[in-house]
Protein backbone atom coordinates (compact mmCIF):
# COMPACT_ATOMS: atom_id res chain seq x y z
CA UNK A 1 0.00 0.00 0.00
CA UNK A 2 1.14 3.34 -0.43
CA UNK A 3 1.14 5.99 2.15
CA UNK A 4 1.76 10.02 2.39
CA UNK A 5 3.51 11.72 4.57
CA UNK A 6 3.98 15.21 6.01
CA UNK A 7 4.89 17.33 9.18
CA UNK A 8 2.58 18.67 11.91
CA UNK A 9 4.51 20.82 14.24
CA UNK A 10 7.83 19.06 13.10
CA UNK A 11 6.08 15.66 14.25
CA UNK A 12 6.02 13.25 11.60
CA UNK A 13 2.76 11.87 10.40
CA UNK A 14 1.43 9.45 7.53
CA UNK A 15 -2.07 8.67 5.83
CA UNK A 16 -3.24 6.01 3.49
CA UNK A 17 -2.89 7.52 0.07
CA UNK A 18 -6.15 5.96 -0.73
CA UNK A 19 -8.21 8.53 1.09
CA UNK A 20 -6.41 11.69 -0.27
CA UNK A 21 -8.55 13.57 -2.59
CA UNK A 22 -5.29 16.31 -3.33
CA UNK A 23 -3.20 17.96 -2.03
CA UNK A 24 -2.42 22.20 -2.40
CA UNK A 25 -0.52 25.00 -1.06
CA UNK A 26 -2.29 27.32 1.40
CA UNK A 27 -5.43 29.30 0.44
CA UNK A 28 -7.45 32.03 1.85
CA UNK A 29 -9.42 30.13 4.86
CA UNK A 30 -13.08 32.22 5.58
CA UNK A 31 -13.78 31.67 9.28
CA UNK A 32 -17.16 30.16 10.79
CA UNK A 33 -18.20 31.43 14.03
CA UNK A 34 -19.45 28.69 16.87
CA UNK A 35 -17.31 26.52 15.25
CA UNK A 36 -15.87 23.33 17.02
CA UNK A 37 -12.21 24.76 18.45
CA UNK A 38 -10.64 22.24 15.88
CA UNK A 39 -11.95 23.98 12.41
CA UNK A 40 -10.16 27.03 11.49
CA UNK A 41 -12.74 27.34 8.62
CA UNK A 42 -14.00 27.18 4.93
CA UNK A 43 -11.97 26.93 1.99
CA UNK A 44 -13.34 26.09 -1.43
CA UNK A 45 -12.00 23.53 -3.80
CA UNK A 46 -12.79 22.02 -7.04
CA UNK A 47 -16.72 23.92 -6.44
CA UNK A 48 -17.46 21.78 -3.04
CA UNK A 49 -17.26 23.64 0.49
CA UNK A 50 -14.38 22.33 2.94
CA UNK A 51 -13.88 22.45 6.51
CA UNK A 52 -10.07 23.04 7.49
CA UNK A 53 -9.09 21.19 10.28
CA UNK A 54 -6.37 22.54 12.92
CA UNK A 55 -4.57 19.05 12.93
CA UNK A 56 -1.99 20.42 15.89
CA UNK A 57 -4.29 19.67 18.48
CA UNK A 58 -4.10 15.99 17.15
CA UNK A 59 -1.00 16.54 18.84
CA UNK A 60 -2.60 18.09 21.86
CA UNK A 61 -0.09 21.04 21.08
CA UNK A 62 -1.92 24.33 22.50
CA UNK A 63 -0.36 26.30 19.39
CA UNK A 64 -3.40 28.46 17.85
CA UNK A 65 -1.22 30.89 15.07
CA UNK A 66 0.36 27.44 13.30
CA UNK A 67 1.51 28.38 10.13
CA UNK A 68 0.25 25.76 8.19
CA UNK A 69 1.84 25.95 4.76
CA UNK A 70 -0.22 22.85 2.98
CA UNK A 71 -3.71 21.40 2.78
CA UNK A 72 -4.06 17.87 2.87
CA UNK A 73 -7.56 17.05 1.24
CA UNK A 74 -9.11 13.59 2.03
CA UNK A 75 -12.22 11.74 1.76
CA UNK A 76 -14.33 10.41 4.59
CA UNK A 77 -17.46 8.72 2.84
CA UNK A 78 -19.19 11.46 1.36
CA UNK A 79 -17.50 14.39 3.23
CA UNK A 80 -14.39 16.13 2.51
CA UNK A 81 -12.23 17.51 5.05
CA UNK A 82 -8.92 19.49 4.76
CA UNK A 83 -5.79 18.96 7.13
CA UNK A 84 -4.18 22.17 7.58
CA UNK A 85 -0.54 20.79 7.66
CA UNK A 86 3.44 22.64 7.93
CA UNK A 87 4.94 20.48 4.91
CA UNK A 88 4.07 17.42 2.89
CA UNK A 89 6.84 14.72 2.49
CA UNK A 90 6.50 11.57 0.42
CA UNK A 91 4.60 9.13 -1.11
CA UNK A 92 5.45 5.67 0.49
CA UNK A 93 5.35 1.84 -0.42
CA UNK A 94 4.76 0.14 2.77
CA UNK A 95 3.89 -3.47 3.53
CA UNK A 96 0.37 -3.34 5.40
CA UNK A 97 1.77 -5.31 8.49
CA UNK A 98 3.93 -2.49 9.11
CA UNK A 99 1.34 -0.41 10.61
CA UNK A 100 1.32 -1.56 14.14
CA UNK A 101 -1.74 -0.47 16.35
CA UNK A 102 0.11 0.62 19.93
CA UNK A 103 -3.45 1.15 21.34
CA UNK A 104 -6.74 -0.79 20.59
CA UNK A 105 -9.32 1.84 22.31
CA UNK A 106 -7.66 5.02 20.70
CA UNK A 107 -7.19 3.22 17.41
CA UNK A 108 -3.82 4.74 17.47
CA UNK A 109 -1.45 3.17 15.12
CA UNK A 110 2.04 3.99 14.25
CA UNK A 111 4.11 2.83 11.14
CA UNK A 112 8.00 1.90 11.43
CA UNK A 113 9.48 3.21 8.26
CA UNK A 114 13.91 2.36 8.12
CA UNK A 115 13.64 3.17 12.33
CA UNK A 116 11.49 6.01 11.54
CA UNK A 117 8.53 5.89 13.77
CA UNK A 118 5.81 7.63 11.78
CA UNK A 119 1.86 7.95 13.68
CA UNK A 120 0.04 6.94 10.78
CA UNK A 121 -3.67 8.18 10.65
CA UNK A 122 -6.55 5.65 10.48
CA UNK A 123 -10.25 5.76 8.55
CA UNK A 124 -11.31 5.25 12.29
CA UNK A 125 -9.59 8.13 13.74
CA UNK A 126 -10.31 10.60 11.05
CA UNK A 127 -13.83 10.02 11.40
CA UNK A 128 -13.96 10.65 15.00
CA UNK A 129 -13.06 14.45 13.82
CA UNK B 1 82.59 81.89 -26.48
CA UNK B 2 80.56 80.97 -23.75
CA UNK B 3 79.84 77.21 -24.05
CA UNK B 4 78.89 74.90 -22.03
CA UNK B 5 80.74 70.96 -21.34
CA UNK B 6 78.13 68.24 -21.05
CA UNK B 7 78.76 68.35 -17.48
CA UNK B 8 77.14 71.59 -17.66
CA UNK B 9 79.57 73.73 -16.57
CA UNK B 10 81.18 76.36 -18.42
CA UNK B 11 84.10 75.37 -21.35
CA UNK B 12 86.87 77.72 -19.71
CA UNK B 13 89.03 77.05 -22.96
CA UNK B 14 87.00 78.75 -25.18
CA UNK B 15 85.83 81.78 -22.84
CA UNK B 16 86.79 85.10 -24.12
CA UNK B 17 87.83 88.34 -22.49
CA UNK B 18 84.55 89.86 -23.65
CA UNK B 19 82.69 87.25 -22.37
CA UNK B 20 83.07 87.79 -18.75
CA UNK B 21 84.62 91.45 -18.75
CA UNK B 22 82.70 94.72 -20.55
CA UNK B 23 85.27 96.05 -22.73
CA UNK B 24 83.76 99.37 -23.47
CA UNK B 25 83.95 99.50 -19.08
CA UNK B 26 87.97 98.27 -19.61
CA UNK B 27 88.82 100.49 -22.23
CA UNK B 28 87.53 103.28 -20.56
CA UNK B 29 89.77 102.17 -16.83
CA UNK B 30 92.40 101.21 -19.70
CA UNK B 31 92.54 104.89 -21.00
CA UNK B 32 92.21 106.86 -17.80
CA UNK B 33 94.55 104.30 -16.33
CA UNK B 34 97.42 105.11 -18.75
CA UNK B 35 96.93 108.71 -18.90
CA UNK B 36 96.75 109.18 -14.89
CA UNK B 37 100.38 106.89 -14.57
CA UNK B 38 101.40 108.21 -18.01
CA UNK B 39 101.92 104.76 -18.87
CA UNK B 40 100.70 103.25 -22.18
CA UNK B 41 99.04 100.60 -22.21
CA UNK B 42 96.75 97.84 -24.31
CA UNK B 43 94.43 94.35 -23.68
CA UNK B 44 95.18 91.46 -26.11
CA UNK B 45 93.50 87.99 -26.35
CA UNK B 46 94.92 84.76 -25.99
CA UNK B 47 95.93 84.63 -29.48
CA UNK B 48 97.86 88.46 -28.99
CA UNK B 49 94.96 89.93 -30.96
CA UNK B 50 93.89 93.41 -29.72
CA UNK B 51 90.42 94.15 -27.92
CA UNK B 52 90.94 97.19 -26.81
CA UNK B 53 92.60 100.35 -28.88
CA UNK B 54 95.92 101.08 -27.38
CA UNK B 55 95.86 103.57 -24.71
CA UNK B 56 98.96 106.62 -24.62
CA UNK B 57 101.10 104.65 -26.77
CA UNK B 58 104.60 107.38 -27.00
CA UNK B 59 104.97 108.85 -30.15
CA UNK B 60 108.63 106.34 -29.93
CA UNK B 61 106.54 103.24 -30.35
CA UNK B 62 103.50 104.57 -32.81
CA UNK B 63 105.27 107.18 -34.85
CA UNK B 64 108.88 104.84 -35.17
CA UNK B 65 109.36 101.54 -33.79
CA UNK B 66 105.91 100.52 -35.19
CA UNK B 67 106.05 102.36 -38.46
CA UNK B 68 108.28 99.48 -40.34
CA UNK B 69 107.65 95.83 -40.79
CA UNK B 70 111.17 95.08 -39.44
CA UNK B 71 110.12 97.39 -36.26
CA UNK B 72 106.90 95.74 -35.81
CA UNK B 73 107.87 92.37 -36.16
CA UNK B 74 110.28 93.15 -33.03
CA UNK B 75 107.30 94.38 -31.11
CA UNK B 76 105.48 91.09 -31.89
CA UNK B 77 108.09 88.76 -30.54
CA UNK B 78 108.53 90.77 -27.47
CA UNK B 79 105.18 90.97 -26.51
CA UNK B 80 105.03 87.08 -26.82
CA UNK B 81 107.56 86.83 -25.11
CA UNK B 82 106.56 88.88 -22.37
CA UNK B 83 102.77 87.24 -23.07
CA UNK B 84 104.32 83.42 -22.46
CA UNK B 85 106.37 84.40 -19.51
CA UNK B 86 103.40 85.88 -17.62
CA UNK B 87 101.20 82.68 -19.08
CA UNK B 88 103.49 80.72 -17.37
CA UNK B 89 104.21 82.33 -13.97
CA UNK B 90 100.80 83.42 -13.99
CA UNK B 91 101.99 87.07 -12.37
CA UNK B 92 102.67 90.52 -13.80
CA UNK B 93 105.90 90.24 -15.89
CA UNK B 94 108.64 93.16 -15.94
CA UNK B 95 110.66 93.01 -18.86
CA UNK B 96 112.77 95.84 -21.77
CA UNK B 97 111.84 95.62 -24.61
CA UNK B 98 113.72 95.11 -28.21
CA UNK B 99 113.76 98.86 -28.23
CA UNK B 100 115.29 99.09 -24.78
CA UNK B 101 111.74 100.21 -23.06
CA UNK B 102 110.10 98.81 -19.74
CA UNK B 103 107.09 97.03 -20.62
CA UNK B 104 105.05 94.14 -19.10
CA UNK B 105 102.48 91.98 -19.11
CA UNK B 106 99.96 91.02 -16.68
CA UNK B 107 97.94 87.65 -17.41
CA UNK B 108 93.83 88.30 -17.16
CA UNK B 109 92.86 84.50 -15.50
CA UNK B 110 89.98 82.93 -14.87
CA UNK B 111 90.54 80.68 -12.08
CA UNK B 112 93.70 79.27 -13.07
CA UNK B 113 93.00 79.74 -17.13
CA UNK B 114 94.12 82.31 -18.86
CA UNK B 115 92.03 84.15 -21.54
CA UNK B 116 94.01 87.09 -22.17
CA UNK B 117 97.34 89.36 -21.71
CA UNK B 118 96.88 93.17 -19.98
CA UNK B 119 100.50 94.80 -21.72
CA UNK B 120 101.74 97.95 -20.82
CA UNK B 121 105.02 99.98 -20.16
CA UNK B 122 106.72 102.18 -22.66
CA UNK B 123 108.49 103.68 -19.87
CA UNK B 124 112.01 104.09 -18.80
CA UNK B 125 114.02 103.71 -15.54
CA UNK B 126 117.21 105.40 -16.39
CA UNK B 127 118.13 107.69 -19.16
CA UNK B 128 118.58 106.33 -22.62
CA UNK B 129 122.05 105.24 -23.89
CA UNK B 130 121.99 107.41 -27.45
CA UNK B 131 124.00 104.93 -29.15
CA UNK B 132 122.77 102.22 -28.93
CA UNK B 133 119.17 104.23 -30.28
CA UNK B 134 120.95 104.86 -33.06
CA UNK B 135 121.91 101.61 -33.55
CA UNK B 136 118.38 100.13 -33.27
CA UNK B 137 117.21 103.34 -35.70
CA UNK B 138 119.28 101.86 -38.14
CA UNK B 139 118.30 98.52 -37.52
CA UNK B 140 114.96 98.90 -38.12
CA UNK B 141 115.08 101.55 -40.76
CA UNK B 142 114.27 104.90 -39.46
CA UNK B 143 115.53 108.27 -38.82
CA UNK B 144 118.13 108.23 -36.33
CA UNK B 145 118.12 111.94 -35.14
CA UNK B 146 114.21 111.61 -34.44
CA UNK B 147 114.02 108.18 -32.94
CA UNK B 148 116.78 109.62 -30.02
CA UNK B 149 114.72 112.83 -29.72
CA UNK B 150 111.45 110.71 -29.30
CA UNK B 151 113.05 108.43 -26.66
CA UNK B 152 114.15 111.50 -24.73
CA UNK B 153 110.08 112.60 -24.71
CA UNK B 154 109.52 108.66 -23.23
CA UNK B 155 108.34 109.00 -19.68
CA UNK B 156 111.09 108.34 -17.17
CA UNK B 157 110.01 106.71 -13.62
CA UNK B 158 111.79 104.13 -11.65
CA UNK B 159 111.37 100.18 -11.35
CA UNK B 160 109.21 100.43 -8.24
CA UNK B 161 106.43 102.49 -10.10
CA UNK B 162 106.13 100.18 -13.00
CA UNK B 163 105.96 96.78 -10.65
CA UNK B 164 103.02 99.28 -9.08
CA UNK B 165 101.73 99.94 -12.15
CA UNK B 166 101.70 96.24 -13.46
CA UNK B 167 100.07 95.20 -10.40
CA UNK B 168 97.36 97.49 -10.26
CA UNK B 169 96.48 96.53 -13.74
CA UNK B 170 96.51 92.93 -13.25
CA UNK B 171 94.73 93.52 -9.95
CA UNK B 172 91.86 95.08 -11.68
CA UNK B 173 91.61 93.23 -14.18
CA UNK B 174 91.44 90.05 -13.05
CA UNK B 175 89.27 91.58 -10.44
CA UNK B 176 87.17 92.14 -13.30
CA UNK B 177 87.60 88.75 -14.98
CA UNK B 178 86.61 86.83 -11.91
CA UNK B 179 83.73 88.96 -11.24
CA UNK B 180 82.44 88.43 -14.78
CA UNK B 181 83.72 84.64 -14.43
CA UNK B 182 81.58 84.28 -11.28
CA UNK B 183 78.02 86.36 -12.77
CA UNK B 184 78.71 83.73 -16.18
CA UNK B 185 78.94 80.89 -13.55
CA UNK B 186 75.58 82.22 -11.64
CA UNK B 187 74.15 82.65 -14.70
CA UNK B 188 75.17 79.13 -15.76
CA UNK B 189 73.26 77.66 -12.90
CA UNK B 190 70.65 79.63 -12.34
CA UNK B 191 69.47 78.94 -15.79
CA UNK B 192 70.00 75.11 -15.02
CA UNK B 193 68.17 75.66 -12.56
CA UNK B 194 64.82 77.05 -13.95
CA UNK B 195 65.23 74.33 -17.00
CA UNK B 196 65.53 71.71 -14.41
CA UNK B 197 62.41 73.12 -12.68
CA UNK B 198 60.78 73.87 -15.75
CA UNK B 199 61.18 70.15 -16.42
CA UNK B 200 60.05 69.36 -12.82
CA UNK B 201 56.99 71.20 -13.03
CA UNK B 202 55.98 69.37 -16.35
CA UNK B 203 56.35 66.12 -15.18
CA UNK B 204 54.51 66.87 -11.48
CA UNK B 205 52.00 68.17 -14.04
CA UNK B 206 52.16 64.33 -15.72
CA UNK B 207 52.06 62.97 -12.47
CA UNK B 208 48.81 64.95 -11.41
CA UNK B 209 47.18 64.08 -14.06
CA UNK B 210 47.55 60.56 -13.97
CA UNK B 211 46.94 60.75 -10.66
CA UNK B 212 43.88 61.88 -11.05
CA UNK B 213 43.36 59.03 -13.99
CA UNK B 214 43.80 56.24 -11.56
CA UNK B 215 41.37 58.25 -9.04
CA UNK B 216 38.65 57.85 -12.04
CA UNK B 217 39.75 54.62 -12.69
CA UNK B 218 38.91 53.55 -9.16
CA UNK B 219 35.22 55.16 -9.16
CA UNK B 220 34.57 53.42 -12.46
CA UNK B 221 35.90 49.89 -10.73
CA UNK B 222 34.24 50.55 -7.52
CA UNK B 223 30.55 51.24 -9.60
CA UNK B 224 31.45 48.10 -11.74
CA UNK B 225 32.10 46.10 -8.40
CA UNK B 226 28.62 47.49 -6.77
CA UNK B 227 27.14 46.30 -10.44
CA UNK B 228 29.04 42.72 -9.91
CA UNK B 229 26.61 42.91 -6.16
CA UNK B 230 23.63 43.91 -7.89
CA UNK B 231 23.75 41.40 -10.92
CA UNK B 232 23.97 38.62 -8.17
CA UNK B 233 21.41 40.09 -6.10
CA UNK B 234 19.31 39.65 -8.72
CA UNK B 235 20.63 35.93 -9.42
CA UNK B 236 19.21 35.08 -5.76
CA UNK B 237 15.64 36.49 -6.62
CA UNK B 238 15.98 34.21 -9.77
CA UNK B 239 16.65 31.49 -7.28
CA UNK B 240 14.09 31.97 -5.16
CA UNK B 241 11.49 31.58 -8.25
CA UNK B 242 13.41 28.41 -9.21
CA UNK B 243 13.10 26.90 -5.46
CA UNK B 244 9.53 28.12 -5.61
CA UNK B 245 9.10 26.41 -8.96
CA UNK B 246 10.50 23.62 -7.88
CA UNK B 247 8.24 23.54 -4.38
CA UNK B 248 5.50 23.36 -6.82
CA UNK B 249 6.49 20.45 -9.43
CA UNK B 250 7.01 18.72 -6.07
CA UNK B 251 3.10 19.40 -5.32
CA UNK B 252 2.22 18.51 -8.60
CA UNK B 253 4.55 15.24 -8.56
CA UNK B 254 2.50 14.42 -5.19
CA UNK B 255 -0.87 15.13 -6.52
CA UNK B 256 0.52 12.80 -9.86
CA UNK B 257 0.94 9.24 -7.44
CA UNK B 258 -2.25 9.99 -5.29
CA UNK B 259 -3.85 9.79 -8.74
CA UNK B 260 -1.99 7.28 -9.85
CA UNK B 261 -2.40 5.59 -6.50
CA UNK B 262 -6.42 6.21 -6.82
CA UNK B 263 -6.15 4.21 -10.54
CA UNK B 264 -4.81 1.23 -8.84
CA UNK B 265 -2.91 -0.65 -10.90
CA UNK B 266 -3.42 0.95 -14.25
CA UNK B 267 -2.15 4.03 -12.37
CA UNK B 268 1.50 2.24 -11.43
CA UNK B 269 3.19 3.02 -14.51
CA UNK B 270 1.74 6.53 -13.83
CA UNK B 271 2.89 6.68 -10.24
CA UNK B 272 6.67 5.99 -11.28
CA UNK B 273 6.68 8.95 -13.47
CA UNK B 274 5.25 10.72 -10.82
CA UNK B 275 8.15 9.78 -8.44
CA UNK B 276 10.51 11.08 -11.18
CA UNK B 277 8.94 14.25 -11.16
CA UNK B 278 9.40 14.72 -7.44
CA UNK B 279 13.27 13.34 -7.79
CA UNK B 280 13.39 16.05 -10.10
CA UNK B 281 12.07 18.81 -7.91
CA UNK B 282 14.39 17.85 -5.04
CA UNK B 283 17.11 17.80 -7.86
CA UNK B 284 16.35 21.60 -9.12
CA UNK B 285 15.83 22.82 -5.60
CA UNK B 286 19.21 21.54 -4.14
CA UNK B 287 20.80 23.33 -6.87
CA UNK B 288 19.09 26.72 -6.92
CA UNK B 289 20.57 26.27 -2.81
CA UNK B 290 23.99 25.33 -4.10
CA UNK B 291 24.33 28.14 -6.47
CA UNK B 292 22.38 30.45 -4.02
CA UNK B 293 25.54 29.17 -2.21
CA UNK B 294 27.59 30.38 -4.50
CA UNK B 295 26.40 33.88 -4.89
CA UNK B 296 26.54 34.71 -1.19
CA UNK B 297 29.77 33.71 -1.56
CA UNK B 298 30.53 35.70 -4.00
CA UNK B 299 28.59 38.97 -2.47
CA UNK B 300 30.70 38.76 0.84
CA UNK B 301 33.45 39.03 -1.89
CA UNK B 302 32.22 41.51 -3.41
CA UNK B 303 31.67 43.27 0.11
CA UNK B 304 35.07 42.74 0.92
CA UNK B 305 36.47 44.69 -2.46
CA UNK B 306 34.52 47.34 -1.96
CA UNK B 307 36.14 47.21 1.31
CA UNK B 308 39.20 47.49 -0.34
CA UNK B 309 38.67 49.80 -2.96
CA UNK B 310 36.52 52.29 -0.90
CA UNK B 311 40.57 52.54 1.12
CA UNK B 312 41.94 52.57 -2.13
CA UNK B 313 39.69 55.34 -3.15
CA UNK B 314 40.60 57.29 -0.31
CA UNK B 315 44.54 56.73 -0.85
CA UNK B 316 44.19 57.74 -4.41
CA UNK B 317 42.28 60.77 -3.44
CA UNK B 318 44.98 61.83 -0.90
CA UNK B 319 47.78 61.33 -3.40
CA UNK B 320 45.84 63.62 -5.56
CA UNK B 321 45.58 66.10 -3.46
CA UNK B 322 49.39 65.68 -1.95
CA UNK B 323 50.62 65.70 -5.68
CA UNK B 324 48.54 69.29 -6.40
CA UNK B 325 49.71 70.60 -3.61
CA UNK B 326 53.71 69.46 -4.31
CA UNK B 327 52.63 71.10 -7.88
CA UNK B 328 51.37 74.18 -6.97
CA UNK B 329 54.49 75.12 -4.39
CA UNK B 330 56.70 73.60 -7.34
CA UNK B 331 55.05 76.37 -9.33
CA UNK B 332 55.85 79.32 -6.82
CA UNK B 333 59.80 77.77 -6.61
CA UNK B 334 60.04 77.66 -10.16
CA UNK B 335 58.86 81.19 -10.96
CA UNK B 336 61.33 82.22 -8.30
CA UNK B 337 63.95 80.13 -10.26
CA UNK B 338 62.92 81.95 -13.31
CA UNK B 339 63.29 85.20 -11.46
CA UNK B 340 66.81 84.26 -10.35
CA UNK B 341 67.75 83.43 -13.92
CA UNK B 342 66.21 86.34 -15.27
CA UNK B 343 68.26 88.61 -12.66
CA UNK B 344 71.48 86.60 -13.33
CA UNK B 345 71.38 87.15 -16.97
CA UNK B 346 70.80 90.96 -16.75
CA UNK B 347 67.55 90.52 -18.62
Amino acid sequence: MQILTFLIENEPFALDITLVDTIQNKMPITPVPNSKKYVIGLISNRGNVIPVINTSLMLDADTTDNIYEKFIIINLGNEKLALAVNEIDDVLEIEEKDIENINKDEDFSIVNINSNVITFLTYKQLQKI
Amino acid sequence: MIKKLSNGELDLTVLEIKDVIDIKLLQNFQDNYATGMDIASVTVDIEGNPVTKPSSYTSFCMDFTHSTKVGDDRCALSHKKGGEEAARTLKPYIYTCHAGLIDFAAPILVGDYQIGTILGGQVLTSAPNETKYRKTASEIGVDEDGYVDAVKNVYMTNEKNVTAAAEVLYIVANSLSQAGYERLKLSNMSQFLAENFSQISATMEELSASSVNVTNNQHNLSDEINNVKKLSIEINTILDSIKSIADETKMLGLNAAIEAARAGDAGRGFGVVATEIRTLSQNSKETAIKIMDLTNKIQESVDKTIETSHATLETTEQQSAAIQEVTSNLMEVTTLADELNSIANGK
